[in-house]
């Protein structure tokens, strides 16, 4: 935009403009900024419903209790073991996939893409998932449903395909198959070095997407000790129940810890890996986004 | 090679053969996500048989006994059903209506920030609740809006009465939709500020000359600049009307807001998971997924037509 002298009602416009930009900001900001207060308070004051700008003493108290929770560190450790595989399967998965249907003149690739591209447009929906797994499949209980049923996104594998097309040139394969390498040889020397970029970026969406999981979880799963992160906040802060961690915090009074306290101290540590990273990872992310929106 | 097809009876068919020798090992990569296809997206469509069926799982999908339409006929005389699919529509319409346009706006705003580091800082914030779960988004809902939540004691703070947000069906609409804008309105304008990004700066400095004052540019040069990209993402968003935020949806109701918060996703959840009516819930579903389908379908077709872009 130019810089120039701006009327009366330009003016009125551009602080409007400053106005709605900077509540969104205190809106995006603001809830984390505010548990992070309630959790470091007095209980006292919290349930008093005194705190909201500025948090009233001082104690992490709310934290370490959460911690003597045994559930909220298996839940730690669960979310990190299921990120981890889940993500590895998911790029294996979509690469393998992506490369083979990247290549012009792969036999069969009109059928291929055509049943791939159907399950965008139909699928059996809930109920005949959960029975495919579940009783088919017989995988009640195990966290490897909820990582096999999420093994890639077709629309990544999408995004990853165009990658492939659009920067690794036809000609460059050729010349190597001339050089006498094999398709796996090509792969693994020419495309996989080439391919870093979305990598990193497919990478960073899957682990984000494994990280916040949450329904197939819910429907797969039984054993409080395997839930995941996400599945324990439900457990504590929308059902309410605290489990433990109530219970000991009548015995302290003298560490008074309020019940909001602990569920936004679970909140919290959950979120945490995620806003942490998020100011170096964003860049990626947005690039990803617009990779995929301009697929066409 | 002449000589071949003059000797081989079945040229085509020898051709096909040497394709896949010649692409075997690419062949053999595809092996694995094509079984995940198979099972995990074509499974479940086989199993879509349970809707005709009186599914036993005992007796599995082929010894079931056969139904025909039973409960296809049920559910469409059910007023849950009606319920459900009128709050499926509403919801959704009412969404469009109102986190269609704010990213539009978002963008346009976070265009006329002068200074880039401002401009990058509001961007950034702008973006990040949409990689918060949907479990901590409602739970964030759920406590702030709790009965000694901030909001209601703020809101007795300013003298009224504290509110039950989430036991009076009125307040269930106003709290979906802006948790949904929270989420997604930052993240949804990056598809407009890229498009922006291209947008040529010499037409707004001959507007400029020509006496066109900074309101009048963005009227317009800019939306008008922006009306294909429009067209395509509300034409998109179409497609998805009878997609809801079920994770969400499921978090947020409680059985005092079911008259409005109740979508087909959920009460398939209740009654298919919940209460084992396997086949009924299925029925429910498979109708959803046509819908869907045929809404999907259709969205396309008219977007490819209008541009080049499609989804697939």
């Amino acid at each position: 935009m130019l810089k120039a002298k701006l009327s009366v009602s330009e003016k009125i416009g551009m602080a409007v403009i400053g106005i709605v930009l900077a509540t969104m900001v205190f809106l995006c900001i603001f809830p984390f900024y505010h548990m992070l207060v309630v959790a470091i308070s007095n209980g006292t004051a919290v349930i008093q419903g005194k705190v909201t700008i500025w948090p009233i003493g001082f104690s992490l108290e709310s934290f370490k209790q959460l911690f003597r929770d045994p559930y909220v560190g298996y839940a730690y450790k669960n979310t990190l073991l299921y990120v981890f595989l889940g993500t590895i399967i998911n790029l294996f998965l979509t690469t393998m996939c992506a490369y083979p249907l990247s290549r012009h003149n792969l036999i069969g690739k009109k059928y291929f893409m055509g049943i791939i591209v159907f399950t965008m447009l139909f699928s059996g929906g809930m109920i005949p998932t959960y029975i495919m797994v579940a009783i088919t499949l017989n995988l009640k209980n195990t966290f490897w449903a909820v990582l096999l049923l999420n093994g890639m996104s077709t629309f990544n594998m999408i995004v990853m395909r165009t990658f492939f097309i659009t920067t690794i040139p036809e000609s460059l394969v050729e010349a190597a198959k001339i050089d006498g390498a094999n398709d796996i040889k090509i792969f693994t020397r020419v495309v996989l070095p080439l391919a870093k970029p979305i990598l990193a970026t497919m990478f960073l969406f899957y682990a984000v997407a494994q990280w916040n999981r949450f329904f197939d979880y819910m429907l797969f799963l039984n054993d409080k000790k395997t839930y995941p992160l996400q599945l324990l906040i439900r457990a504590m802060v929308i059902e309410g129940n605290l489990g433990e961690t109530a219970q000991k915090q009548s015995a302290a009074n003298d560490l008074f810890v309020s019940e909001t306290g602990i569920k936004y101290a679970v909140i919290l540590i959950t979120v945490l890996p995620i806003i942490m990273l998020y100011p170096f990872i964003q860049k990626y992310l947005v690039k990803g986004q617009m990779v995929g929106s301009l697929k066409g | 090679m002449v000589q071949s097809s003059s000797i081989d009876r079945k040229p085509h068919q020898n051709s096909v053969w040497k394709h896949i020798k010649r692409d075997k090992y690419l062949l053999l990569m595809l092996i694995l996500p094509m079984a995940y296809y198979a099972l995990f997206k074509y499974g479940p469509m086989y199993g879509l048989l349970m809707g005709f069926e009186n599914y036993k799982i005992k007796k599995g999908i082929i010894g079931s006994d056969f139904v025909g339409f039973k409960h296809f006929a049920k559910f469409l005389s059910d007023d849950l059903f009606w319920r459900a699919f009128k709050n499926t529509i509403v919801l959704n319409v009412l969404n469009l209506i109102v986190c269609f346009p704010a990213p539009i706006l978002l963008a346009l705003m976070i265009n006329e920030i002068q200074y880039i580091q401002m401009k990058k800082f509001v961007q950034s914030v702008s973006y990040m609740p949409y990689f918060i779960s949907t479990v901590v988004v409602c739970s964030i809902a759920i406590s702030f809006f709790s009965n000694r939540g901030i909001i209601n004691n703020l809101i007795s703070g300013l003298g009224f009465e504290r509110i039950n947000f989430f036991l009076e069906a009125r307040w269930f609409r106003p709290i979906y939709i802006f948790t949904d804008l929270w989420q997604h309105v930052g993240w949804d304008s990056i598809i407009y500020l890229a498009a922006l990004a291209g947008c040529d700066m010499e037409v707004y400095e001959a507007a400029h000359i020509d006496g066109a004052g900074r309101f009048q540019q963005i009227w317009y040069i800019t939306l008008p600049y922006l009306i294909p990209t429009i067209s395509i993402m509300l034409i998109l968003a179409m497609g998805k009307l009878m997609d809801v935020s079920f994770e969400k949806i499921l978090l947020l109701q409680t059985p005092s807001t079911y008259e409005v918060s109740d979508v087909i996703a959920t009460m398939v959840y209740r009654r298919g998971i919940q209460n084992v009516e396997f086949s009924y819930s299925t029925a429910i579903g498979t109708f959803q997924s046509l819908v869907s389908t045929i809404f999907i379908i259709s969205a396309n077709a008219i977007s490819s037509k209008l541009s080049e872009t499609s989804l697939f």
